[in-house]
């Protein structure tokens, strides 16, 4: 088997979900979805951030803990082996070093039963899903579709093998309960990579050093498996952020939202006429995040940050030539403003041009909150954005993912595939070659892009999901934009031609 | 009393039912009919000025006459992108056959590219391409292989 770098391909597929038939999409480093309206693009990218929210850190863990027969069978050397790797990652916390460590096979043979077993934890992802939709899960099944919506998630990650070994989840969606399996491949090391969190550690430890009784010792293999989970299923376990296709409104109108979120919370349960009124659970964080940026630390953050930052800044000055900034209420509420270039005075968000709004959250996000490693889901970036300002905005979303960070957009826009498509075909000029083309230093190899195209079919009735490759001789990831400029052309020729056409 | 389509004086060998090349094949459903198909590098095809020609001469005859007497298309097919002065410029060696082989009857002139894969620009700059007939500029319009080529007449 061919030899390669560490590397994780993770794959989401679905079936019968909103308005998807069915979908096969691997995640790149930069994932674009693409098509008409109404084809799921935003429902994919939704449950994306719904599996994120479940697998990464602010997942319920109970149900990683299921009880395993296995557990009783941990021998004298398995459970000192299981004291020492706890140990070594707590150490590891403690110096704040990241840690790379392989389970010794015959602990890693009780700890993967624990991780096949998650049934309980369905509840607890149909939860997520329900929430980040803002919608009960039974109304996400497709309705000329099955009785059920199904969705399998495939990580591998692997250093040795381009076939390595491959995780799966598969969640199913039903009227009634809705089930969750795991499948773990036997022969598949399991490995801690990464920073230890620290409360994971100290609880199996505790639980190691209090007895060596069977259900301690479960927990504690239960406990470890948790460790392992984010590592197996890679970026999903990764923060993730979104940024709505209405974030221009909320970022105009969030303090009326919040106020008649408070204003209705304190009426909750006095009768049904005044029902506490829902949010998406997208938009919800969304909200919860910018309401957080009145809190000082994250002037800090952004201090820190310094890649971020200069993103930041690549976007005010290249873009929005002006600075986006955060005023903060005497209670630590904030509001948002722009400064214009060369301006002493700062303007409300409201009175900027829709551009601004749009993409000051995006100024934010990478100013304060986003991260390597992360995932940014961006829905509609090109929305008010003249097309060179969308073909820039594209170029600087290649160079936040050259940084590391992971983007999904969703997008409609011919420009932004036509220049995610020149920085596909640059990466095929030799380095030494591209330091006269612009944008020489934002290349994005084949395998860092993925082009998702959502088609509406007939049979199944639905949107089925393709990928789109580069087309080299189109120039873009075709996505049926030129068969409306073919069409437009035509028109205009037709048009031409009858003015032109020779009188009586 | 002969049609306009009967005097266009071509040698029969030259006239084909199918328009293919290079793997491109335009579909001719629906086309005006009757009509004569000349495949221009055909021995007895009506001879170019120059050494540029384009692929296929379509000449149909109209079932209204109200609009016109024939539809006149000349067509190049390519298997791939195409260069819009390069396919003007063979275009318009059809125009200057059919101006020398058709009737001076009533025509509506389109000149035709077929592609399988052209950039947008490619496409976009085909209007300052116009070919020549009889007099007018005409732009060229343009078809995917595979697709018919009916409405675009």
């Amino acid at each position: 088997m061919a030899k390669r770098k560490d590397s994780e391909r993770i794959t989401l597929a679905v079936e019968d979900f909103g308005p998807i038939a069915e979908a096969t999409v691997e995640l790149r480093p930069f994932t674009v979805f693409v098509g008409a309206s109404n084809t799921g693009k935003s429902y994919l990218a939704i449950l994306l951030y719904a599996l994120h929210g479940f697998f990464g850190a602010r997942a319920p863990t109970t149900g990683w803990h299921a009880p395993s027969a296995d557990a009783a069978a941990l021998t004298e050397e398995s459970e000192k082996a299981v004291r020492t790797l706890l140990r070594q990652m707590l150490a590891a916390r403690g110096s704040k070093r990241s840690m790379d460590v392989d389970l010794p096979e015959h602990v890693a043979a009780l700890v993967r039963p624990i991780m096949e077993a998650v049934d309980d934890a369905a509840p607890a992802l149909d939860d997520e899903v329900a929430r980040c939709f803002g919608a009960k899960t039974q109304s996400l099944i497709r309705q000329s579709g099955g009785k059920s919506a199904r969705i399998a998630l495939r990580c591998e990650r692997s250093k040795v093998s381009v076939d390595g070994p491959e995780i799966s989840y598969h969640f199913t969606i039903t009227e009634s309960r809705p089930q969750l399996t795991a499948f773990i491949p036997p022969d598949m090391p399991l490995r801690f990579q990464g920073t230890v969190p620290v409360v994971t550690t100290m609880f199996a430890l505790m639980r190691l050093a209090s007895a060596s009784a069977d259900d301690n010792n479960r927990h504690s293999l239960g406990a470890l498996a948790d460790l392992i989970v984010p590592y197996a299923v890679g970026a999903v376990a990764r923060p993730i952020h979104y940024l709505p296709a209405d974030r221009a409104g909320v970022m105009h109108a969030h303090r009326v939202v919040v106020s008649s979120l408070i204003g209705r919370a304190s009426r909750a349960g006095f009768g049904a006429e005044s029902p506490l009124p829902t949010l998406s659970g997208v938009l919800a964080d969304f909200l919860e995040r910018l309401i957080d940026l009145g809190d000082a630390k994250y002037d800090a953050i952004a201090h820190k940050q310094a890649t971020g930052r200069r993103f930041a800044e690549r976007l005010e000055t290249n873009i929005l030539g002006g600075a986006i900034g955060t005023h903060r209420s005497a209670v630590g509420y904030p509001s948002f403003h722009y400064r214009p270039a060369e301006w002493k005075h700062d303007l409300p968000l409201m009175n900027t041009s829709s551009m601004v709004s749009e993409l000051a959250p995006v100024v934010l996000y990478l100013r304060h909150i986003v991260q390597p490693g992360d995932v940014l889901i961006i829905e509609e970036p090109e929305s008010h954005l003249h097309p060179a300002m969308q073909v820039e905005f594209t170029r600087l979303l290649a160079a936040v993912v050259r940084s590391g960070v992971r983007v999904v957009l969703t997008t409609h826009s011919e420009w932004v595939l036509e220049a995610l498509a020149n920085l596909v075909r640059l990466s095929e000029v030799d380095e030494s070659q591209r330091g006269e083309i612009s944008g020489d230093d934002l290349a994005l190899t084949p395998d860092q892009v993925g082009a998702w195209l959502f088609e509406q079919k007939r049979q199944p009735r639905g949107s089925v999901v393709k990928e789109i490759p580069l087309d080299i001789r189109r120039g873009t990831f075709p996505a049926g934009f030129s068969e409306i400029t073919e069409q437009l052309y035509n028109d205009w020729a037709g048009i031409a031609n009858r003015v032109r056409e020779p009188g009586e | 009393m002969t049609s306009p389509l009967d005097q266009v004086a071509v040698h029969p060998a030259c006239l084909v039912d199918e328009c293919e090349e290079r793997s491109c094949v335009v579909d001719l459903a629906d086309v005006p009919s009757p009509f004569k198909l000349i495949k221009m590098d055909l021995k007895h095809a009506p001879a170019s000025a120059t050494n540029v020609r384009c692929d296929f001469l379509f000449i149909g005859t109209s079932s209204d006459r109200t609009k016109c007497d024939l539809y006149v298309a000349p067509l190049e097919l390519k298997s791939s992108g195409f260069s819009p002065g390069s396919v003007s410029e063979q275009l318009a060696a059809g125009a200057k056959v059919a101006d020398r082989t058709v009737p001076r009857a009533r025509c509506r002139f389109t000149p035709i590219v077929a592609h399988d894969g052209a950039h947008r620009r490619q496409i976009n700059d085909l209007a300052k391409h116009p070919v020549r007939f009889r007099g007018s500029d005409y732009a060229i319009k343009v078809v995917r292989c595979g697709d018919p080529i009916a409405d675009m007449l």
